[in-house]
C-alpha cells in the first residue's frame, strides 16, 4: 500500500505547499527531465539481420533485445494477425469474407492491402472516435439530474467524419479549441469549424453549484486538465492550489492556460431555478433547409399559442387559488379545503406548463450545437488562493507552460487560444507529439514505450522510456508526416514486432519478465465496446448507421419537459429507436449518472466513467465479468442467433459448420481435437438447437474470444 | 461430460493443469521471476492484506439516510431554537448558496420532544425511539461540516471524499487496502445506492462494489435460468478446456486470471444466493427487523441482509436508505422516514452484538448534510414548511469497531446551524473509519495519472477524541 513515492509526495506536498519554492524548482524544468528535453534527430540503428525488419520500428526493437540477449519470438498466424488488426484499427473482428480475402491474396503486400482496406472503412472512425471520448469526457447528457446535453452528437458525428477523413492532428485540435475563430471555405467547413468548438463545450459540468463563481473555475480546470493529459501527458490540475516539486508545472503556468481558456465561456445564464444555462448555438443552413423549416414553424406556432394560452388560464385560476389561500387562517377547515384546491390548480396548471414547455423544447429551429461563447474583450485571470474562486492573487498574462517549447506571445486583442494550439503542435514542443504516438503505441501493443501514458511529468524515475529512440523517432515522423494518424497506424501495424506471437518463451520471460522489450506480443482484453459490437457482428445484428441523436427526445416517454425549477430531464427508461439500437457502440447514447438499460455489456466491460478523463482504460477480468460471460441475456441471446445460423445452412455437415463457427467467433481454423471435444459437448444435449446456441455460447464466453492475442 | 481428449494432447498433464488452477501461480513464479509474482491479477488483487497497524474493526456498514435527515429533530439538542421558534431570523444566511423559499424564513425549533437516554443520558429525541433506546452503543459527531450544499455533489463527498465526479467510492478504498475476507464473495457490497458509491474509478476494477439486494436475484446475471446447474457446469468445463488449451503457449496473467474467475463466479451461483435467502431466519429475527410491518420491511430487509454480509466476511457495505429530502411538510414526512428505519437499525446494533460482531464492526450512519434550523416554506413543495439543507453543521453517528460509546463529540451553535466545537469535516470522518480498519489514510493511496491519490485527498485528521 505505502510507496515510498507516495510517501515523499505526502511530506513534500506538504512542506513545499508551505515554503512556496515550486516556481523556482519548475522554471530549469527543460535541463533536467527527458521528456522536456527537445525530440532528437535519430538515425536508424544499424542491425546485421536486416531480413528480420520488416519496418524502422523494427530495427529500433530488434537492436535492444539484442543488447539484453533475447531472441524476438515467432511471427504470429495470418488468422491471428488479422484478428489483431482488425479489432485495433476498426474496432470489429473480421467477417469470414474479410477472413478469405485476405487468406487468398498471395501478393507479397497482402497485410499492406489489408490495413489500407481497414484504414478506408467507416468502421475506422467510429473506432478511434471513442479513444478521443474517453479523454475529453463526451456525454449527451450534462450535470448529473441527466439533462440532456441534445445537441452533442453533432459533434461526436464531427469526430467520426474528421477521423474518417484523415485529418491531421494539429488541424482536428484547432478546429475543437478555437474553430469559431478560423476562417472557412465553405458553409459545410464553418459548420464542422463551430461543431468542433464542442471538444470545450461538453463535459461533466455541475450546473447545480451553486457557487456560480467556484463552478466557473471548476471548468476551466477540467479544460485545462483535459489538454494537459491529452496532449501534454501531465496532470496540470496539481497546480490549481500551489506551487509543487514534484510537478513541473508551477501555479503561474496553470493561471497563464487558464486566462487563455478563461475568456471562453461554456455556460451562460442560468436555466432554470440554480442552474447554470448551456451554450447553444445555430449552424448556418442552406436555403433550402430554411424553407423547409419555416413550415415546420408556422405549424409549431399555432400549437404552442393554443398550449401557452391554456396554461395561462390555469394558471390564473391557480394564482386566484394561492390568493385565496393566504387569506384563509391555518387550521380552519376551510384552509385544508382552500389547500385541496390550491393543489389540483397547481397540478392542473403544471401539467399544462408541461405541454407548452415541451412543444418549445421541439421548436424547429436550425441545427444547434453546444459551441463556446466568446468574451469581447480577452482578459487575464488572477491566481485562485488554495484554489478558491474567492480568494484572488495577482493576476498572471495569458500564456503557456514555461519552458516547454519556444516562447510565444499573445496579443493583448487575441485571447490565445490560435496561440495555444500553434504551442502545441510547434516542433519545439517536445510532448504533444510524445505523448500522441506513445498513446496510440500502448493501445496496439498493451504498455506503452513511456509508462504511465497519461504522465511524462518529472519527479518520478519511473517514466523513463523503454526505447527513448524509438520514441522520438515516431515523435519526428509524426510532425514531418503532418500529424497523420493513418499513417502512423499504418506504419505500426506494418511492424514485425506488432505481427509477433504471443507465445512465451522462457529465456526471454526470464531476461524481460515484463516483457517490455516486446519479444512477443502481449494478449489484450477486448474493449467493451469491441465485445458488444463484435458479438453483434458475428451473430448478424449489428447494422449500419450514419450517425445521429442518440435519444429519441421527441417521445414524451423520453423526456420530462421540467418545469419552474426543473430542467427538462430524461426519463430512466427512454427506448433507444431501433436503429440507434442495432447502431455501433459509438452511436449509443452516453449519460452521465447512469448506463441505460441496453447497456449492460458496455457497463461491465469497464467503459471509462464518462466524467473522469481516462487516457488508458482499466481493462480487467473478474468475477463480476465471468458472470456475465456465462449468465446474461445478451451473450445467450446471441449465442443463440449463432447457433441458429449454423443450423441453418443446410448444404453443410457438422464438421463444416463446426469449422465456419471457430472461424467466425474465434478467427481461426478449429483444430482437430477440438472438432472432437465439440462433437462430444453437442451429443450430451439433445436438443440439437440448444446444443447449438449453447456451444456458440461458450465460444462467446472463452478467452480466445475475450483477448487479442 | 469430459475433456479428456482434449486436455491428454496438451503438453500438460491433467494433474499439471488442475494443480496450476488451483494452486495458482506459486508454480508459474517459481519458475518465472519475481516480476511475475508480484503481477497481480483481480483474484490476487482481493487477497487479505495486512494494514498499516492492528485494527479495531474488521468490517464497515455505511447507513447512508439519503436526502439529509434533520440533525435538528433527531440527535442534536437545541433548547434555545426550541424556545426561540418563530423568532425572525438572528442570523444571516450563508452568502453563495443560492435557495428559495428562505425569504423571511423563522427559526424552526424541533418537531419532537427530547429526553435523556440510558446510562449515558444523551439527549435524543422521540422521533426514533428503539434506535435511541441504544444510545449506550452510539457515539455522536454532532460538529460535523462538508463541502458542497447541492445532494449530488454533497453524496459524492459522503462516498468518494471530494465533491466533483469520477473518484473511487470509499468500499473501494477500503477493498483496494485490505482485500476480502471471503474469496466466494465480493469484497465491497452495496444495498441499493447510485453508481458512483461503488465506482472503483482508477482503482482496478476488482474493488468495485456489486450491488445485492434482496430476493432470489440478489447479483446481476448470477444464475443462468436456462440451464440447470449441471448443464452450465457441463458449459464452463467447455469453455475452461478452450481457455486452458489457450493459456498453455501464451501464460497471459490475465487470461490466466479470468480462468480462475470463471470458477469464482460459478461458486457464487450459490453461495451469493444463499446469502440473499432469508427464508432462514427464526421468526424472532424477522420480528426484531419489523419484518411484518409494512413500514419497516423494506429497510427491515436490508438490515437483516447487512448483518448476513457481515457474518460473511464481506468487509464493506454500503447501505443506503431513503428518503430524507423534506423541503416542505417536514412535520409529517420526517416522521415516516424515521419510523420506516428506526427499528431496523436498532435490530441491527442488538443483533451484531448478541451475535458478537459489533466489537470489530463499525457502524456509521449519516447523511449528505443536515437541515436548517430555520424554515423553507414554498406551497409548490408542501403545504406546510419544512427545512432547507444544511452543510455547515449537521449529525453523524457511529456505533462499535473501537469507537467509544454513549458519547457525543462537537456540538453546532445554540440554534444547530453551524459546527463550532470539535468539528469533524468529512474528510475527518474517513481518516478516522480507515484508522479504525487499521489504515493510515495518508499511507492508503493509489498512483495514477502520476499523482499519487487518497480517500481523503490532501485533507483529513483522526479524531482521537471518540476512539475507545
Amino acid at each position: 500500500m505505502l510507496t515510498v513515492n507516495g510517501f515523499i509526495h505526502q511530506i513534500t506536498f506538504l512542506l513545499f505547499a508551505t515554503l512556496n519554492v515550486g516556481s523556482v524548482l519548475a522554471s530549469d524544468k527543460s535541463t533536467t527531465h527527458w521528456s522536456f528535453k527537445p525530440i532528437a534527430e535519430v538515425t536508424l540503428p544499424a542491425i546485421n539481420d536486416e531480413a528480420w525488419s520488416a519496418t524502422d520500428i523494427d530495427r529500433f526493437i530488434l537492436r535492444r533485445l539484442r543488447k539484453a540477449g533475447i531472441e524476438p519470438g515467432v511471427d504470429t498466424t495470418k488468422h491471428t494477425w488479422l484478428r489483431r488488426v482488425c479489432f485495433d484499427l476498426t474496432g470489429l473482428p473480421p467477417t469470414l469474407e474479410q477472413i478469405d480475402r485476405f487468406l487468398s491474396d498471395e501478393h507479397p503486400d497482402a497485410k499492406a492491402r489489408a490495413v489500407d482496406r481497414l484504414l478506408a472503412s467507416s468502421a475506422f472512425g467510429e473506432k478511434w472516435a471513442k479513444h478521443w471520448f474517453d479523454m475529453m469526457c463526451y456525454a449527451d447528457s450534462v450535470g448529473s439530474a441527466s439533462m440532456p446535453m441534445r445537441h452533442a452528437w453533432r459533434f461526436r458525428d464531427y469526430v467520426i467524419g474528421a477521423l474518417n477523413s484523415g485529418i491531421a492532428l494539429d488541424e482536428f485540435v484547432r478546429q475543437q479549441i478555437a474553430g469559431d475563430l478560423l476562417e472557412a471555405k465553405s458553409r459545410e467547413q464553418r459548420r464542422a469549424n463551430l461543431t468542433a468548438t464542442g471538444f470545450l463545450a461538453i463535459g461533466p459540468w455541475q450546473l447545480s453549484e451553486q457557487d456560480k463563481g467556484q463552478l466557473r473555475a471548476d471548468i476551466i480546470d477540467h479544460q485545462i486538465t483535459r489538454i494537459g493529459v491529452m496532449f501534454l501527458g501531465m496532470t496540470l490540475d496539481c497546480a490549481r492550489c500551489h506551487d509543487h516539486k514534484f510537478d513541473p508545472v508551477g501555479q503561474r503556468d496553470y493561471y497563464a492556460l487558464a486566462g487563455i481558456l478563461g475568456n471562453v465561456d461554456v455556460l451562460e445564464g442560468i436555466w432554470r431555478s440554480n442552474l447554470s444555462g448551456l451554450t447553444i448555438r445555430e449552424l448556418p443552413e442552406t436555403v433550402t433547409d430554411r424553407i423547409a423549416r419555416e413550415e415546420r414553424i408556422r405549424a409549431h406556432e399555432l400549437d404552442f399559442k393554443i398550449a401557452k394560452a391554456k396554461w395561462r388560464k390555469l394558471n390564473a385560476s391557480a394564482k386566484k387559488a394561492k390568493t385565496a389561500l393566504a387569506n384563509t387562517p391555518r387550521g380552519t377547515d376551510e384552509h385544508a379545503a382552500a389547500v385541496s384546491v390550491y393543489q389540483e390548480a397547481v397540478k392542473a396548471a403544471g401539467t399544462a406548463e408541461g405541454d407548452w414547455r415541451f412543444l418549445e423544447i421541439h421548436a424547429p429551429t436550425p441545427p444547434r450545437i453546444h459551441a463556446v461563447a466568446m468574451k469581447a474583450m480577452p482578459d487575464n485571470a488572477r491566481i485562485n488562493l488554495r484554489g478558491s474562486a474567492h480568494a484572488l492573487g495577482d493576476e498572471t498574462p495569458r500564456g503557456f507552460i514555461e519552458g516547454i517549447g519556444e516562447r510565444a506571445s499573445i496579443d493583448r486583442e487575441s485571447d490565445g487560444r490560435l496561440e495555444l494550439v500553434d504551442w502545441l503542435f510547434s516542433d519545439s514542443n517536445p510532448l504533444t507529439a510524445r505523448v500522441y504516438v506513445n498513446r496510440i503505441w500502448a493501445r496496439l501493443f498493451g504498455r506503452g514505450l513511456v509508462e504511465p501514458v497519461d504522465y511524462f511529468g518529472m519527479g518520478v524515475n519511473e517514466n523513463e522510456p523503454t526505447h527513448p529512440e524509438l520514441l522520438d523517432y515516431l515523435a519526428r515522423k509524426l510532425q514531418r508526416s503532418g500529424w497523420s494518424l493513418k499513417s502512423l497506424l499504418r506504419e505500426l501495424t506494418l511492424s514485425r514486432v506488432y505481427g509477433l506471437s504471443s507465445a512465451k518463451d522462457s529465456t526471454a520471460a526470464r531476461r524481460d519478465p515484463e516483457n517490455k522489450l516486446w519479444s512477443r506480443a502481449n494478449p489484450r482484453r477486448l474493449d467493451s465496446e469491441m465485445i458488444r459490437d463484435g458479438v453483434m457482428l458475428m451473430s448478424g445484428h449489428l447494422n449500419s448507421y450514419n450517425g445521429g441523436p442518440p435519444i429519441p427526445l421527441k417521445e414524451r416517454t423520453s423526456l420530462s419537459p421540467g418545469d419552474l425549477v426543473n430542467p427538462p430531464t430524461l426519463r430512466g427508461k427512454f427506448k433507444l429507436t431501433p436503429a440507434v439500437a442495432q447502431a455501433r457502440s459509438i452511436y449509443q447514447p452516453v449519460i452521465r449518472s447512469y448506463f441505460h438499460k441496453t447497456q449492460d455489456v458496455l457497463e461491465t466491460f469497464d467503459t471509462p466513467n464518462p466524467n473522469q478523463i481516462t487516457a488508458r482504460r482499466a481493462n480487467s477480468a473478474s468475477p463480476t465479468h465471468a458472470l456475465f460471460l456465462i449468465n446474461s441475456p445478451f451473450m445467450k441471446k446471441h449465442g443463440d442467433y449463432l447457433g441458429a445460423s449454423a443450423l441453418a445452412d443446410s448444404t453443410s455437415d457438422d464438421r463444416q459448420r463446426l469449422a465456419r463457427l471457430w472461424l467466425r467467433i474465434l478467427g481461426r481454423p478449429i483444430r482437430e481435437q477440438e472438432y472432437q471435444s465439440a462433437q462430444e459437448f453437442l451429443s450430451f444435449v439433445t436438443d440439437r438447437k440448444k446444443a447449438w446456441a449453447r456451444l456458440s455460447h461458450a465460444l462467446l464466453a472463452s478467452n480466445e474470444f475475450l483477448f487479442i492475442r | 461430460m469430459s475433456q479428456g481428449n482434449l486436455i491428454t494432447q496438451l503438453p500438460l498433464s491433467r494433474r499439471e493443469m488442475l494443480r496450476r488452477m488451483t494452486v495458482g501461480f506459486g508454480q508459474i513464479a517459481l519458475a518465472g521471476t519475481l516480476a511475475e509474482q508480484a503481477a497481480a491479477t483481480d483474484s490476487d488483487l482481493l487477497s487479505p492484506s495486512p494494514s498499516h497497524f492492528a485494527p479495531k474493526a474488521r468490517r464497515v456498514v455505511m447507513l447512508f439516510l439519503n436526502g439529509g435527515p434533520s440533525h435538528i429533530d433527531l440527535w442534536d439538542w437545541k433548547p434555545v431554537l426550541a424556545r426561540r421558534s418563530g423568532e425572525p431570523m438572528p442570523f444571516d444566511l450563508p452568502e453563495n448558496d443560492m435557495t428559495f423559499g428562505v425569504k423571511g424564513a423563522r427559526l424552526l425549533g424541533p418537531i419532537s420532544k427530547y429526553r435523556p437516554r440510558g446510562q449515558s443520558g444523551i439527549r435524543l429525541s422521540d422521533l426514533m425511539p428503539e434506535l435511541h433506546a441504544c444510545a449506550d452503543e452510539l457515539c455522536f459527531l454532532n460538529g460535523m461540516h462538508a463541502d458542497n450544499s447541492a445532494h449530488q455533489p454533497a453524496r459524492r463527498q459522503v462516498f468518494t471524499g471530494v465533491t466533483l465526479l469520477g473518484k473511487p467510492s470509499f468500499g473501494s478504498w477500503v477493498s483496494y487496502g485490505l482485500g476480502t475476507e471471503n474469496r466466494n464473495l465480493p469484497s465491497f457490497v452495496a444495498l441499493r445506492g447510485a453508481k458512483f458509491e461503488r465506482a472503483s474509478a482508477f482503482l482496478p476494477a476488482a474493488h468495485h462494489g456489486i450491488a445485492l439486494s434482496t430476493g432470489s436475484r440478489p447479483i446481476k446475471h448470477l444464475v443462468d435460468s436456462s440451464m440447470s446447474k449441471p448443464e452450465k457446469r457441463a458449459q464452463l468445463d467447455f469453455i475452461q478446456s478452450l481457455n486452458r488449451a489457450a493459456s498453455v503457449q501464451t501464460q497471459d496473467r490475465e487470461m490466466e486470471g479470468m480462468i480462475r474467475s470463471m470458477e469464482l463466479a460459478f461458486r457464487m451461483q450459490v453461495d451469493a444466493a444463499n446469502l440473499a435467502d432469508l427464508s432462514g431466519e427464526t421468526e424472532a429475527t424477522k420480528r426484531l427487523y419489523g419484518l411484518e410491518d409494512s413500514a419497516t420491511k423494506t429497510a427491515g430487509r436490508q438490515c437483516i441482509l447487512t448483518r448476513r454480509c457481515l457474518e460473511a466476511g464481506i468487509r464493506f457495505l454500503s447501505v443506503t436508505l431513503s428518503s430524507w429530502d423534506h423541503h416542505g411538510d417536514i412535520l409529517k414526512n420526517h416522521p415516516t422516514s424515521c419510523r420506516s428505519v428506526d427499528r431496523p437499525i436498532a435490530a441491527l446494533i442488538k443483533d451484531l452484538k448478541s451475535r458478537g460482531l459489533l466489537e470489530d464492526t463499525l457502524i456509521v450512519c449519516l447523511g449528505e448534510f443536515g437541515r436548517t434550523p430555520y424554515w423553507q416554506d414554498d406551497p409548490r413543495i408542501g403545504r406546510m414548511p419544512g427545512r432547507e439543507h444544511n452543510r455547515y453543521g449537521f449529525s453523524a453517528w457511529l456505533a462499535g469497531g473501537g469507537i467509544k460509546p454513549g458519547f457525543v463529540h462537537g456540538a453546532t451553535d445554540e440554534f444547530g446551524g453551524t459546527a463550532v466545537d470539535g468539528k469533524v469535516h468529512m474528510h475527518d470522518l474517513h481518516a478516522t473509519i480507515l484508522h479504525q480498519l487499521g489504515l493510515d489514510h495518508e499511507k492508503l493511496t493509489y498512483r495514477h495519472a502520476g499523482r499519487n491519490f487518497r480517500l481523503t485527498d490532501v485533507y483529513g485528521e483522526v479524531v482521537h477524541e471518540i476512539l475507545g
